[in-house]
């Protein structure tokens, strides 16, 4: 009797969907104006054939026409086209664009952008001799050549795709080598790889022409989602695992909410709630190897690893093993007649419990000496010796990933959903793009039956892939964009669709769009191209008629400044003071957690594991990502949720940070190590260490006044306080790591 | 704001005229949203504003509608205590004790059609002028029941502890969504700006499975999600200095480190991100002794600590745990959470094997604090604006486990909550579960509905409160919306 009832509460949970409340808490109190979604009809609503004519008003769903910047006043502003499309719209309001960031705040500008690290006052320094024309471009190239930069990207790649290495839920249980998942990611941005390719990879890395460990490894971000190993109802829980990559995968490449139209057609993009589930279906092998009623079982079988050894890797390995069992074939025929000859010397009854191979064996063990001559004993003895060591000796194993494999060359029919029920069935639906990109239904080949799988989502990474597709190559240079810029052209980066927001420069992001086509997806020359416009390299200045006009900088007409990252702001502390180990990949690291956050935690004695200081002091991307028990120097500054999409970060303002910044045990630490820098480079001369620190740390020398103020606070910490001058050199440089200069970037 | 004298001065200025000045104009709204609450500003600073400047997110907002609470104690019994044996009273059960049954349930053991009946272990007798009925594992508690409602008639979508925690927290069995006390510090900001407006205190055993999982701020800034609270020693993370920074130290730091900002700041002062960093750490210096004030009982009295049963080893740990809830009701937070039980199996209400046992032990140590906290309170006149919350992730099964032994296994179907306090009608029972206790039957419930009637008691509409996010309008209450229990609502 209340199965049904609950089957019916579950109908009407869908998960993330819009409904008719749209309260917005930014007017308490105030009545809720008209919403224009409520006055929509329900065709207008349902999309079907109205997409086409979606396609022909809203922006993102035109195609990308063939675009010729504009024509602008200023000849400097018009050589690069970013310019020329910024500063046609600056003039048309009536704002000047602030003057050049100076090279101290470009270069620091530049270093953090692709490195996530500030540059060494020795690196600031040549950048300001050098006044060869190409200063600026050749430091560019130099931070896209540094293995620094993969490490800083691929950070906001794993902000897309949720990644963690953890499952969630009461076990939390762990995503075995997850880590390659983040190795691969932070490679493909090092090696420059194509974007299409990226993308190929990892929808369809099993599926490709050429498949490589990489291109498994790749897969692996489709296993990357949150999973309960106990769900309360195995069938919804085997479509929220899809719904989990068919929203990901929409938002992450598309830029698309799709998963608004699980449930229902969705309100406001013409996204129908079939092309959820053609969407779907793209992906329906690839959970099919678990039985739907068989969830709960079988989907512990999710989180198996599969070897990604390539063909010479393999035979390397049969190799190795064969060689390893016959020389243990070799040495127990060596030692069978020693043994055999101890055996003799049993007695009948000894015999007889010698059947057993324990007893047997301890049997030898005692009477081996007395059975055996002495240089016959030393000679077992060492046989023995070897025996042991290579039985206790292990091939080194081959390397496994979480990866996609489909359960066969056929997929599963897919249905839609109805109220996103796994127990309601609605039309039945084959794979298909969303209808408003207007693309032709695509051909999935008919595979033979011993394939491995469908091919399905070959197709759709192909499509999603291609020069053609309205928005992959738009969203992409919107997050380069974004991630240079504080801020996308579009703000909202994950949603293009209506209830996003509109971009500040729609034809600008058309041209770069096309730009990027045509480079051959090429990410690194687009970082160059944005990095050595006028735009980007404009200072962070105010000016009276930009604050007055635009106060929001819609239009860039300065930089804008942000704040560290929380990746950022500890790598920067553990470069800073000489200690950041740059040893890159493999699998995580755990820094030393308060015993106060493990206690947060239902197990805390088995929450967290342990590594050494060195390890320890790594970049932060090679923090072990737990869901239940985020790093707590780096969840403090607004590390990205784990659970779903994460498309902006926040970069929120709360005393907790402060009291973090100040008296946690890594900044103090660090805070010492930092003083032992300066006294080792400057020397005991309170100016000369602030002269010093300021240059590490703020990419700048200090101004006389500052330099004052920084020897009276040594001396005053010392004088007044009791402090030796090393307790007083270290306390000042807890104060420069807690700047805000040392957390915003100019 | 108690500012302490400063120990220099900037060119001839109090710090107070340093932060008035520099951080002017443009820059000032962020501290004033986050100073004024104390009366930092005698009159408040008008400056331009845009849409980008920073806004304090804990800053009070106004509720939709008159709130009859002001603030919630959230009383989290981990690990899901027996309705049968507690407070919803089942005579029928008793004489079934031993006798396999049909019944269908649905728990850790999976879906059963039959079971052995475990009879209530406990005998109910009625109290109060309601003539409620109460089982002898509450003789503190049960002299409360005129002043709570009790709701029997409680479901949720699932019976496995993971995802029925997350449920209870944030509505939801998926994972990734903000904590109910989330909402209410984002409907509402926070009226203690010196004091997490989200704190969370655990017990000694170990957090909930999921961990901060259970008090995240999910999709939403990390502003609103719970600060754990320790009922001794230092009570928030890195409160302290790691090797003990004295005080007057710490102030000559912060008062370079401000003099340093304060040149920064000059020419970037329409920055009021800043400015906010700037009194982001003030309000740390005051935290640090704002947060130890609130956690020193010294100005308790014995009589009132004897109230909570803080001077038995027994009621210790729960006792100081509800005391601390009462005093930062009376400091302004906004949402308090306080679980009993942690960790694993029987170190909280999942009595799988010996329900007397179990229910003996976590009831023992928690009687006495919580009639304790309810009795103090009232008799300060708290109880009117406090929303109390008792209640589990889930109830107990009428039948067996296993084979042998008296353990429960989780019921989802049906379950007992009570609430008590502000807006809350007193005396009252709501909703019915079967003769057997094994599922609600008569006005039904769902987590919901109990979110969406703290949120409403809160003065936040429950189908209005959104926060877009995922391309959605988020709720708490999901698409689907829910209406709040009005039955028990004065």
């Amino acid at each position: 009797m209340l199965r049904p009832i609950l089957t019916f509460l579950r109908a009407v949970v869908c998960v993330g969907c819009w409904c008719l409340a749209v309260g917005a808490i930014a007017t308490p109190g105030q009545p809720i104006p008209n919403d224009p979604r409520h006055e929509m009809s329900a065709p207008e609503l349902a999309g079907g054939s109205s997409s086409f004519k979606e396609r022909e008003s809203y922006w993102a769903f035109k195609p990308v026409g063939n675009l010729i910047p504009p024509r602008v006043p200023d000849s400097d502003w018009q050589t690069n086209p970013i310019d020329a499309y910024v500063l046609a719209k600056l003039v048309d309001k009536g704002i000047n664009p602030v003057s050049p960031a100076g090279k101290p705040a470009l270069i620091r500008r530049a270093y953090y952008d692709l490195a996530g690290l500030p540059p060494t006052p020795e690196e600031v320094r040549a950048f300001e001799t050098d006044d060869s024309p190409d200063a600026y471009e050749r430091v560019i190239d130099h931070l896209l050549a540094s293995p620094r930069y993969g490490e800083k990207w691929a950070r906001h790649w794993l902000d897309l795709v949720r990644f963690a290495e953890t499952n969630g839920y009461e076990r939390d249980g762990p995503k075995p080598s997850a880590w390659r998942y983040r190795d691969y990611v932070i490679d493909a941005f090092n090696m420059n790889k194509r974007y299409d390719q990226f993308i190929r990879e990892q929808i369809a890395g099993d599926e490709l022409d050429a498949v490589t460990a990489e291109s498994l490894v790749a897969t692996g971000y489709q296993r990357l989602g949150i999973w309960d190993d106990e769900p309360v109802d195995a069938d919804q829980a085997y479509y929220d695992s899809l719904d989990d990559v068919v929203a990901t995968t929409a938002q992450t490449f598309l830029g698309l909410t799709v998963n608004c139209a699980r449930c229902h057609d969705h309100k406001i993009d013409p996204i129908p709630q079939t092309d959820y589930y053609r969407l779907l279906a793209f992906f329906h092998n690839t959970y099919n190897d678990v039985k739907q009623g068989e969830f709960k079982k079988s989907a512990f079988t999710l989180n198996t690893t599969e070897t990604i050894a390539s063909p010479s890797e393999l035979a390397d390995f049969e190799k190795r093993k064969r060689e390893l069992e016959e020389r243990i074939r070799s040495l127990e025929a060596k030692i069978a007649p020693f043994e055999e000859q101890i055996v003799a010397s049993f007695s009948n009854p000894e015999k007889d419990d010698a059947k057993d191979a324990r007893t047997r064996r301890d049997l030898i063990a005692k009477k081996r000496e007395s059975a055996l001559e002495p240089k016959a004993l030393e000679e077992y003895l060492a046989f023995s010796k070897q025996l042991a060591e290579i039985r206790k000796s292990e091939l080194r194993p081959l390397p496994e990933a979480l990866v996609i494999r489909e359960n066969g060359a056929t997929a599963p029919e897919t249905f839609v959903l109805v109220r996103g029920n796994a127990h309601v069935l609605g039309e039945k639906v084959v794979p298909g793009f969303p209808l408003v990109f207007g693309a032709p239904d695509p051909e999935v080949p008919i595979r033979n039956g011993g394939a491995m799988s469908s091919g399905r989502r070959r197709v759709l990474a192909e499509w999603i892939a291609s020069g053609d597709n309205l928005l992959t190559s738009r969203v992409m240079v919107n997050r380069i964009w974004q991630h240079h810029f504080g801020r996308g052209i579009v703000r909202s980066s994950n949603n293009f669709g209506k209830l996003g927001e509109r971009p500040t420069h729609p034809e600008l992001l058309d041209w770069l769009a096309r730009e990027f086509v045509d480079s051959g997806w090429d990410m690194k020359a687009m970082h160059k191209r944005v990095m050595l416009s006028k735009t980007y390299r404009m200072s962070s200045d105010a000016s009276e008629s930009g604050l007055r006009v635009d106060p929001n900088n819609d239009l860039f007409w300065r930089f804008d400044m942000r704040r560290l990252t929380a990746e950022e702001i500890r790598d920067s502390v553990l470069y800073l003071t000489g200690n950041l180990n740059q040893k890159m990949g493999g699998p995580s690291i755990y820094t030393d957690v308060p015993r106060e956050v493990l206690e947060t935690a239902s197990q805390p004695d088995r929450a967290w594991g342990k590594s050494s200081p060195e390890e320890q002091n790594r970049r932060s991307i090679y923090v072990y990502v737990k869901r239940s028990l985020i790093e707590p120097v780096l969840g403090t500054f607004d590390l990205a949720d784990t659970d779903s999409p994460c498309a902006v970060r926040f970069a929120t303002t709360v005393p907790t940070q402060a009291l973090t910044m100040l008296n946690n045990r890594f900044f103090n630490d660090q805070a010492e190590s930092f003083a032992g820098r300066l006294q080792r480079e400057a020397g005991d001369d309170p100016k000369a260490q602030a002269v010093r620190a300021f240059s590490l740390a703020l990419s700048r020398e200090p101004t006389a006044s500052e330099i004052t103020m920084a020897a009276e606070m040594i001396a005053k910490l010392q004088a007044e306080l009791n402090l030796s001058a090393g307790q007083a050199l270290d306390r000042f440089c807890l104060m420069v790591i807690n700047l805000n200069e040392f957390a915003y970037l100019d | 704001m108690n500012l302490e004298k400063p120990l220099n001065s900037f060119c001839g200025q109090t710090r107070r005229d340093f932060l008035h000045t520099a951080a002017g104009g443009f820059a000032s709204l962020a501290l004033t949203g986050l100073l004024d609450l104390d009366g930092f500003f005698a009159r408040p600073v008008l400056g331009a504003t845009s849409g980008k400047q920073l806004i304090n997110p804990l800053a009070p907002k106004n509720p939709h509608f008159s709130p009859k609470a002001k603030r919630v104690i959230f009383l989290f019994m981990y690990g899901g205590p027996s309705h049968v044996d507690t407070f919803d009273y089942k005579p029928n059960l008793y004489p079934l004790d031993e006798k396999t049954i049909q019944i269908k349930t649905f728990g850790r053991g999976g879906h059963k059609k039959e079971g052995r009946v475990v009879g209530p272990k406990w005998p109910f007798q009625p109290y109060g002028q309601c003539g409620k009925q109460v089982s002898d594992l509450f003789p503190h508690l049960s002299k409360r029941v005129d002043d709570i409602a009790f709701i029997h008639s409680m479901t949720a979508d699932s019976p496995i502890h993971g995802s029925a925690m997350l449920m209870m927290n944030s509505g939801h069995i998926l994972s990734g969504r903000p904590s109910l006390g989330s909402w209410i510090n984002y409907g509402l900001g926070s009226e203690n700006q010196n004091l997490p407006g989200y704190v969370v205190m655990l017990d000694r055993t170990g957090g909930p499975i999921s961990g901060a999982k259970n008090w995240t701020s999910g999709y939403m800034p990390a502003s609103y999600q719970g600060t754990v609270f320790r009922p001794k020693g230092e009570p928030i993370l890195d409160l302290k200095h790691v090797d003990g920074m004295s005080r007057l130290e710490q102030r000559t730091l912060l008062d370079f480190m401000q003099e340093f900002n304060a040149g920064h700041l000059a020419s970037r002062a329409d920055n009021s991100n800043l400015a906010a960093r700037i009194a982001s750490y003030e309000l740390a210096y005051k935290m640090q002794v704002s947060a130890p004030e609130a956690v020193d009982f010294a100005n308790e009295s014995e009589k009132t600590k004897d109230l909570y049963g803080i001077n038995q080893s027994r009621t210790e740990e729960f006792g100081r745990k509800c005391l601390l809830a009462r005093r930062l009701v009376e400091r302004g937070v906004r949402f308090i959470q306080v679980y009993s039980g942690g960790n694993h199996n029987d170190a909280n209400w999942d009595a799988h094997s010996d329900i007397v046992k179990n229910h003996t032990f976590h009831a023992g140590n928690t009687d006495k604090p919580i009639a304790g906290l309810l009795t103090d309170l009232k008799q300060r006149g708290l109880l009117d604006e406090t929303l109390v919350i008792w209640g589990g992730e889930f109830g107990r099964q009428p039948t067996a486990e296993y084979a042998k032994g008296t353990g429960r296994d989780h019921n989802a179907y049906g379950f007992t909550m009570w609430m008590a306090g502000g807006g809350i009608k007193g005396g009252v029972s709501f909703g019915e579960t079967d003769e057997l206790g094994s599922a609600a039957v008569t006005d039904r419930l769902h987590v919901r509905n109990l979110h969406a009637t703290v949120l409403s008691l809160m003065g936040l509409d429950p189908n209005n409160l959104s926060y877009f996010y995922g391309g959605l309008d988020q709720k708490l209450v999901g698409v689907e919306g829910a209406e709040p229990i009005r039955e028990i609502m004065a």
